[in-house]
């Protein structure tokens, strides 16, 4: 292995860092690697400073390589040293700290500086550049003292500033020396569209203007103008422009124009100097976006690493204005030249402007404001050039909504402008790492990584892939890339243990979310019914307590009536327990039964003694009520005694843990006085006996049920359910309910394994077996538990102890709840 | 000058990733017991609509609201974002079994002090 050879460079930004990532991925060990940083954080994600602005985000939100990154790829980080000469003949590279550092090549990727006009009190307090991270939290911490700003400078910069501002409350006014903003992006009926929507947002705009000198004594208090206009602002940003950083490589001799000249494989005048990114200028044109910077990494980390890859032939560049709130998108050529084709859209009425410049039957640039759901697309038409009828690109929203979900598209359209990421890769990445997140697709792809303008196509791309894949085919949430399949088949496989337990074993990453932590506490349930162990922390408070919370922290307690027949005895007790504890509301409840409303917590065990009936779980995943008509039994169209089958269901599956909650209705005849259709499980009454119906649902989406099957005599429909029980138990997503599980599985691949394949029938039924003879009422057990003093009851349901010298150990705020 | 440790229960009460609520001079405060049995006091009422934040799923430094499913930091008080908004926290510490809470001056929640 041939000995290492030394590379430095200078510049711990963008463009070296994705040079260093893709060379240490393709030629690993093959360089000792020295970089010199002069800002005092690793490399961050400049691009979304003007988030940080806006959002106050902390330094660490926008690191892209932590400091650890560079200790792993043993990476030599000077940080927080400038590169202050380089000595072509010795070949070496001399820090601020003195320090002298061999290379045997040299990469130069010092980015640019942002210009300061010369203007008299220049260096007065209160006045920024916006440039750096340090920019940025000088930037806020001025905000806070100022209540007016001015900003110099009407290009992407200045106006993503003065939008940040205006977030952070200030009143703000953008000086731009032009007649148009963003006059490299826009044309100027584009700029009257974005003006009037900056103007909506109270931001004032100045245009056709020169700063002159800028007022105060120490600290600036106004910016005067050439015309003699003095603007009053304790806070002035200059974001005029920005001017590549090729200080050091002039004084080191190196062949430079406005940048460092670089040639199509980012070679310098010297065979061992490169250069990339801001500080370079290739065929003329120095770039200021992450898009060319990227592909340049790429070119020169293939020709060190010894890689074929094409050579750079320059970028295609658009920009996207974020932070405002405003959709603004240009690419391409955005003045249109003699001969050229011109579609203009305006509606001024929604502030939406839209240009395209074609040539020769091709798109050659566009430019939109207020609405860019195009962008995409339009992106793509104009990157490889196709030729394109006038009607298609502006054929209307149809089209570009299509375009927005991503869904008709070609593979290779261009999701991702700055990275280059298209559909086919984002779309493979979410495939092979089982990606959930737009996060996860940032993280895996780079798309949306760095400006975000591509964010909601990713998240369409997404809902995408999961759709097709159904949920067995995704993770169960972004705590793990296990799918429901896998995660259930490991708690299977291993002991019974406790919620922590399963996350340490199957390596969750953190401590798990609401998503999972209920579900796992249901499949450990469903695994091993006879070892419930404490799942109370994982618990949603209505299933941990036993009964619904109200807005005000008090509880519902609704008592089991089966299958809402009740008696006189149980009226009584039911109307003296509320009279007893004060009970504000008791009502007949949608489940023919009675609820009591707004019970205090620490009166929950008793009020559930007094009751002496079980709990009608009318909080949790599970069967909550059997609703039945009168039936045979009194009714004079009655065929079949639904009453009694209504109560035996009830009794047959109640305290049953569920993926989802369980309502089910038995009608004694077709006319379904119980609305048996509507119902997860449903009975009606025929002269031959009774039609099962599945998969029914009265609330947000009402779905009729469908025949499972139909059956003679009260024993198989009891067996038929409980087999259908099962499989949704041991099937379903956790929180779908049976009316979305039975329209993705479909009724014949239920009533194959159900119904039709007997023996999987049984199997299911043994399933079943060990979680029904493990059941137990929990209002007794708690209340028996309290009897006992034991602790973990005494704690959820005592009031909190009143602890010597605690001044109120009683509680107040709300009283009721206590 | 911070305000005084005032007792607030016992450290056994507490069980890991659970809340218990405690009225400490007539303010309402809920504490918070992480996995790794890390305790964290914030104001009890969640910034949505006032939901007993006590009652909530704990996971990692986060308690998920039982109401309506905010998530607090609660290292920071501060709501999970897109909610905005947010809750005093208070300093908490353990000694022999006992635990102390000093409540914070402000009653304002954290994001609006920035
Ligand atoms: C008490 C009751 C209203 C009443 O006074 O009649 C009720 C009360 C609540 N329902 Fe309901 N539902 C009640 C019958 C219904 C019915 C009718 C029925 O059961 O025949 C439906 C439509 C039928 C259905 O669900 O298929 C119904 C559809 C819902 C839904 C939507 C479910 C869905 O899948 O679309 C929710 C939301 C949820 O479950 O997440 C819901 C959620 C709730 C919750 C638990 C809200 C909550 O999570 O805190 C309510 C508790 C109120 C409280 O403060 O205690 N409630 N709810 C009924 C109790 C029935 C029972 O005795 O257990
Ligand atoms: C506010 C803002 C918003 C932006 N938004 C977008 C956007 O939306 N889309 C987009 O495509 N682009 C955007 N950009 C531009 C993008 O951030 C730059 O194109 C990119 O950061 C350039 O990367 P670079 O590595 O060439 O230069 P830089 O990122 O500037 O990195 C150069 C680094 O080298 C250091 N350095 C310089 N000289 C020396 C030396 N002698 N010794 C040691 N270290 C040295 C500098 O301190 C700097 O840290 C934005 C830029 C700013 C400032
Ligand atoms: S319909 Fe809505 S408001 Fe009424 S009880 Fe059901 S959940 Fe509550
Ligand atoms: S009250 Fe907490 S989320 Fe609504």
């Amino acid at each position: 292995m041939k000995q290492a050879e030394r590379l430095v460079v200078v510049g711990n930004g963008m463009a070296a860092l994705a040079c260093l990532e893709k060379l240490i991925e393709w030629a690993p060990q093959a360089f000792a690697i020295t970089v010199y940083g002069e800002e005092p954080y690793p490399n961050y994600d400049r691009v979304r400073l003007p988030a940080a602005l806006a959002e106050g985000l902390a330094p660490e939100e926008l690191i892209l390589n932590p400091l650890g990154w560079y200790r792993a790829h043993d990476v030599d980080l000077r940080l927080g040293v400038r590169a202050s000469a380089i000595d072509r003949d010795a070949r070496v590279v001399e820090g601020s700290d003195r320090s002298r550092t061999p290379y045997d090549r040299l990469i130069l990727a010092t980015g640019s500086r942002p210009i300061l006009l010369p203007l008299p009190g220049i260096d007065k307090d209160g006045v920024y550049s916006f440039r750096t991270l340090d920019d940025c939290e000088r930037l806020r911490v001025g905000a806070e003292r100022s209540a007016r700003a001015v900003v110099v400078g009407g290009g992407l910069l200045g106006l993503e500033a003065a939008a940040g501002l205006r977030r952070l409350g200030l009143e703000v006014t953008v000086v731009h020396l032009l007649d148009g903003l963003m006059e490299r992006q826009l044309d100027l009926p584009g700029s009257r569209y974005l003006e009037r929507a900056l103007a909506a947002q109270g931001i004032r705009i100045l245009l056709g203007r020169t700063a002159a000198a800028l007022l105060g004594n120490g600290r600036v208090e106004a910016l005067a103008l050439a015309d003699g206009e003095v603007l009053p602002a304790e806070l002035v940003v200059m974001a005029v422009g920005i001017r590549p950083d090729r200080e050091l490589a002039q004084r080191a001799g190196l062949a430079c124009r406005r940048g460092v000249v670089v040639d199509d494989r980012m070679g310098t005048s010297d065979p061992r100097v490169y250069a990339l990114g801001e500080c370079a200028e290739h065929r003329g044109i120095c770039y200021g976006m992450v898009k060319p910077l990227y592909q340049q990494a790429r070119v020169l980390a293939a020709r060190l690493a010894e890689v074929a890859v094409p050579a750079y032939l320059g970028s295609r560049v658009s920009s996207r204005l974020k932070v405002s709130g405003i959709k603004v998108f240009s690419a391409g050529q955005h003045l249109e030249a003699a001969g050229d084709q011109v579609v203009r859209f305006e509606d001024a009425g929604r502030n939406v402007y839209k240009k395209l410049i074609l040539r020769e039957g091709r798109l050659l640039g566009a430019v939109l404001v207020g609405d860019d759901s195009e962008a995409a697309d339009l992106d793509d038409l104009i990157e490889n050039g196709q030729p394109v009828s006038l009607a298609g690109p502006l054929a209307g929203p149809s089209r570009a909504a299509q375009a927005s979900a991503g869904c008709s598209e070609s593979p290779d359209t261009v999701i991702c402008g700055c990275n280059g990421v298209s559909r086919r890769a984002i779309l493979e990445a979410v495939e092979a790492h089982r990606l959930t997140t737009r996060a996860d697709v940032a993280r895996i792809t780079g798309a949306s990584r760095a400006c975000g303008g591509c964010g909601p196509q990713v998240d369409a791309l997404l809902r995408l892939t999961v759709e097709q894949a159904g949920p067995a085919g995704r993770p169960l949430c972004a705590c793990t890339h296990l799918t429901r399949q896998e995660v259930l088949a490991a708690i299977r496989g291993r002991r019974p243990q406790s919620v922590p337990g399963v996350m340490r074993d199957l390596r969750w990453s953190g401590d798990g979310c609401s998503a999972c932590r209920p579900a796992l506490a249901y499949f450990l349930t469903l695994c091993w019914p006879q070892h419930p162990g404490d799942l109370g922390a994982s618990r949603h408070v209505n299933e941990r307590v036993h009964a619904n919370i109200q807005k005000d922290g008090t509880y519902s307690v609704v008592p089991r009536i089966y299958g809402g027949v009740t008696t006189p005895g149980a009226l009584i007790r039911l109307a003296q327990v509320a009279e007893r504890f004060e009970v504000p509301l008791l009502k007949i409840t949608g489940g023919q039964r009675l609820a009591l409303l707004g019970v205090r917590k620490r009166d929950l065990p008793a009020v559930w003694a007094a009751l002496a009936m079980p709990s009608g779980f009318a909080y949790a995943k599970a069967v909550r009520t059997v609703k039945t008509c009168v039936g045979s039994a009194y009714c004079r169209f009655g065929t079949r005694d639904s009453l009694d089958l209504g109560i035996r269901l009830e009794r047959a599956f109640e305290g049953l843990w569920m993926p989802a909650k369980v309502k089910m209705g038995v009608a004694g005849c077709p006319r379904n006085c119980a609305e048996s259709l509507i119902k997860d499980v449903g009975l009606l009454g025929t002269e031959r006996g009774w039609q099962i119906q599945v998969g029914g649902n009265g609330g947000t989406e009402v779905r009729q049920a469908e025949l499972l099957a139909s059956v003679e005599g009260n024993e198989e429909v009891v067996e038929l359910v409980g087999a259908f029980l099962q499989l949704y138990r041991e099937q379903a997503d956790y929180g779908e309910r049976t009316s979305r599980w039975c329209s993705r599985l479909g009724i014949e691949e239920i009533r194959r394994r159900v119904v039709e394949d007997v023996s999987n029938r049984r199997a299911l039924l043994a399933r079943l077996e060990p979680a029904l003879s493990s059941r137990v009422d929990p209002w007794r057990e708690r209340v028996q538990g309290l009897r006992t003093r034991e602790s973990g009851v005494r704690r959820e349901y005592e009031r909190p102890p009143s602890v010597p010298g605690m001044v109120d150990g009683e509680t107040v705020g709300s009283e009721a709840a206590f | 000058m911070a305000g005084d440790w005032l007792p607030a229960g016992e450290s056994a009460d507490i069980e890991p990733r659970r809340g218990v609520r405690r009225c400490v001079e007539g303010r309402e405060v809920a504490l918070f017991r992480t996995g790794e049995g890390e305790l964290l006091v914030v104001d009890n009422a969640c910034p949505h609509r006032g939901g007993a934040l006590f009652e909530g799923l704990v996971t990692g430094r986060t308690v998920v609201c039982p109401l309506h499913g905010w998530g607090i930091d609660l290292g920071s008080g501060r709501a999970v974002p897109p909610e905005e908004g947010g809750v005093a926290t208070h300093a908490v510490r353990e000694h022999e079994g006992q635990v102390e809470v000093r409540l914070a001056k402000s009653v304002k929640d954290p994001t609006e002090e920035r």
